[in-house]
């Protein structure tokens, strides 16, 4: 134990070793005997009957001792107990395993950029094919609609939708105050404060609403995705239901898929609504603007196109959004850490994703003139 | 191997009236026992007995609601956490290898952490804990999700050997296992029992490791413990013990236990 010393005594070509030759006296033991030189040849003599505790540390130490050093070493005395240990240590092949030649880290910097640009097409293949797969099961699900799996539909539908109902809200109302204040700033000394209103609406309607809604629920809905079918996959539920003939895809994917579907675009109509509601406060109280003014206003600035541009793009956002975080969850294998990756990469990917569809439907829609 | 002599009659663990109960479900009512150096202790008992409530017990894992642990006389709960790591080492059913380090870095984690050897030192160390317990070097680089079950627990074994604790405690070492594995297992624990010096608790529901390999067995029946030696417990006219050694499976076990005491004499 630790409260007991470890000495040692050199005595010309004698070492006496007193006490515990373990882990914890391991650095002490080393330096001491690895300074050990005597100037003939003659091989140094370790007297080991006062040693308390030898363990496989301690034993290791003669073993290098006595095979790697140059100077010669003799271990006499050894309690029977300690012998058996450094017979089995000694007898050990300790043929060190095959070590991986690293690269500079310069190269190593080049492979990753590499590595990474060739997993994009494999990626996007994925991705397609697993989109393909969905909408087969999904016409296949609709020739036979009791295949639909309702209560589980109903529960996705509350867990995405109606629990993010105040959150949701919030950040629309939040944002839309954020974007008219930062606007009436820049209008009112041109004199044109009222197209504050024209601002908000045009931008909350086309983009912001639909925008925001499709990035919080990819961050909250679609990691939920894939950590909970991850975590199926781990514990090996998913190759239960296959073995019960159920299919995965049918009973995990679809109902994920189709619930938000139908809860994103409900979503983006309330954030529409919050972020017209944040714009009419701001309006209120920095432009002298009432609410039947507002609302007046906002109705000129805005045509039934602008809120079909953004209520459009809400069902695509989700197919999109669901379909990556149930990708990637039926992805994971094995470990717990590969739950933690994927769902980085699915919240990651599905925003990027957003993102990029969101440009070109901008510039489809400014094509078609809507 | 079974009537094999302590060595030292001295006590490394003791459980003084240790009470354990989850809301009004009492598991323990007050057991005490002690656990002689150098031993191999099986602890029996059926589903839901509290085997390995005990087991966390007495690994420091779990406080119970009254009574105390003392290893090495100490209470368990003054031990500091570096000291712990020395002091036990814990084998859990699934092995619990954390699954972002390779099989190296799992052994070599508590090396890191409690002592002050270099790296090529913690290397070695761990190398040499994955031959003690039969692995080949290749493993040494490879990934938890990428060992069969058998090999986990093997790794998982030399990851609770790493410190050189003086007591291991072992949760179902066998579980989970093909009988050649299992016998192997057995017999690992049994030579690194001889070889190391180390006390072995172990949890198991294996007939063949009580019969074969455990100095003595505890059985946890009536929210209280009966220890003894196998003889002896073999005797008692407890009707679960009675069930659960002279059943078909126990006289079967007892038979190979026989054989195999006889094959290894012989040898």
């Amino acid at each position: 134990m630790s409260h007991l010393q470890l000495r040692i005594e050199q005595n010309d070509r004698q070492v006496r070793i007193q006490g515990p030759l373990d882990l914890h006296h391991f650095q002490q033991a080393k330096e001491i005997l690895q300074q050990m030189n005597v100037s003939d040849n003659k091989a140094i003599i370790i007297d080991l009957s006062e040693v308390t505790r030898l363990d496989t540390a301690g034993a290791f130490l003669l073993h290098n001792l006595c095979n790697a050093t140059k100077q010669q070493f003799k271990l006499e005395n050894f309690n029977p107990e300690h012998k058996a240990l450094f017979d089995l240590i000694n007898g050990m092949n300790l043929a060190s395993p095959p070590i991986k030649k690293r690269l500079s880290s310069w190269a190593r910097t080049v492979m990753r950029i590499g590595k990474a640009t060739m997993a994009i097409w494999p990626a996007t293949y994925e991705l397609v094919s697993f989109m393909g797969r969905s909408w087969l099961m999904l016409v296949k699900a609709l020739k036979r609609p009791t295949s639909f799996r309702f209560a589980s539909i109903t529960h996705h539908v509350e867990a995405i939708g109606i629990d993010a109902i105040l959150i949701i809200s919030l950040i629309a109302f939040v944002i839309s105050i954020v974007l008219a204040y930062q606007g009436q700033v820049q209008l009112k000394p041109l004199g044109m404060k009222q197209y504050t209103v024209d601002l908000i609406a045009i931008s909350v309607l086309r983009e912001m609403g639909v925008l925001l809604t499709a990035i919080m629920i990819a961050g909250r809905s679609g990691s939920a995705f894939t950590a909970e079918i991850g975590a199926m996959k781990v514990r090996q539920e998913v190759d239960a239901l296959r073995s019960i003939g159920f299919d995965p895809f049918e009973l995990l994917v679809l109902p994920r898929l189709i619930a938000l579907v139908i809860a994103l675009p409900l979503l983006t109509l309330l954030a529409d609504i919050m972020g017209l509601f944040g714009g009419a406060m701001i309006s209120l109280s920095l432009i002298d603007m009432a609410l039947p003014e507002y609302l007046e206003r906002a109705r000129h600035a805005v045509t039934w196109k602008d809120f079909l541009v953004g209520m459009i793009k809400a069902p695509v956002f989700a197919f999109v959004i669901a379909q990556v975080g149930c990708m990637h969850g039926l992805k994971v294998s094995g470990s717990s850490e590969s739950v933690g990756k994927e769902t980085t990469i699915s919240v990651v990917k599905s925003i990027f994703l957003v993102l990029i569809l969101d440009g070109l439907f901008s510039i489809y829609f400014q094509k078609v003139g809507l | 191997m079974t009537t094999k002599n302590m060595k030292k009659e001295d006590i490394i663990l003791s459980a003084k009236n240790v009470v354990n109960n989850f809301g009004k479900q009492i598991v323990h009512k007050g057991i005490s026992f002690d656990i002689v150096r150098g031993e191999i202790l099986g602890i029996a008992g059926g589903s839901g007995s509290g085997k390995s409530v005990l087991l966390k017990t007495m690994a420091g894992l779990h406080k119970p609601n009254k009574g105390k642990v003392l290893i090495n006389g100490r209470p368990i709960s003054n031990i500091a956490s570096f000291e712990s790591a020395s002091l036990l080492g814990v084998l859990f059913q699934e092995g619990a290898l954390f699954s972002s380090l390779s099989v190296e870095q799992n052994i070599m984690l508590p090396l890191r952490e409690y002592t002050s050897l270099n790296e090529d030192e913690q290397t070695q160390l761990a190398q040499l804990k994955l031959a003690l317990v039969g692995m080949d070097m290749e493993t040494a680089n490879k990934y938890p999700d990428e060992l069969s079950g058998g090999m986990a627990k093997r790794v998982a074994l030399a990851r609770a050997l790493a410190m050189d604790p003086l007591i291991l405690f072992l949760d179902e070492p066998t579980s989970g296992l093909d009988p050649i594995n299992a016998t192997g297992f057995d017999e690992l624990i049994c030579n690194l029992n001889c070889s190391l010096q180390v006390t072995v608790v172990m949890v198991t529901h294996d007939l063949n490791t009580l019969f074969t390999i455990c100095n003595r067995v505890a059985v946890l029946v009536d929210k209280t413990i009966i220890i003894d030696t196998l003889p002896n417990l073999l005797k008692r006219d407890h009707p679960w013990i009675q069930e659960f050694f002279h059943g078909p499976r126990g006289q079967g076990a007892l038979v190979a236990a026989k054989n195999y005491a006889r094959g290894a004499d012989g040898n």
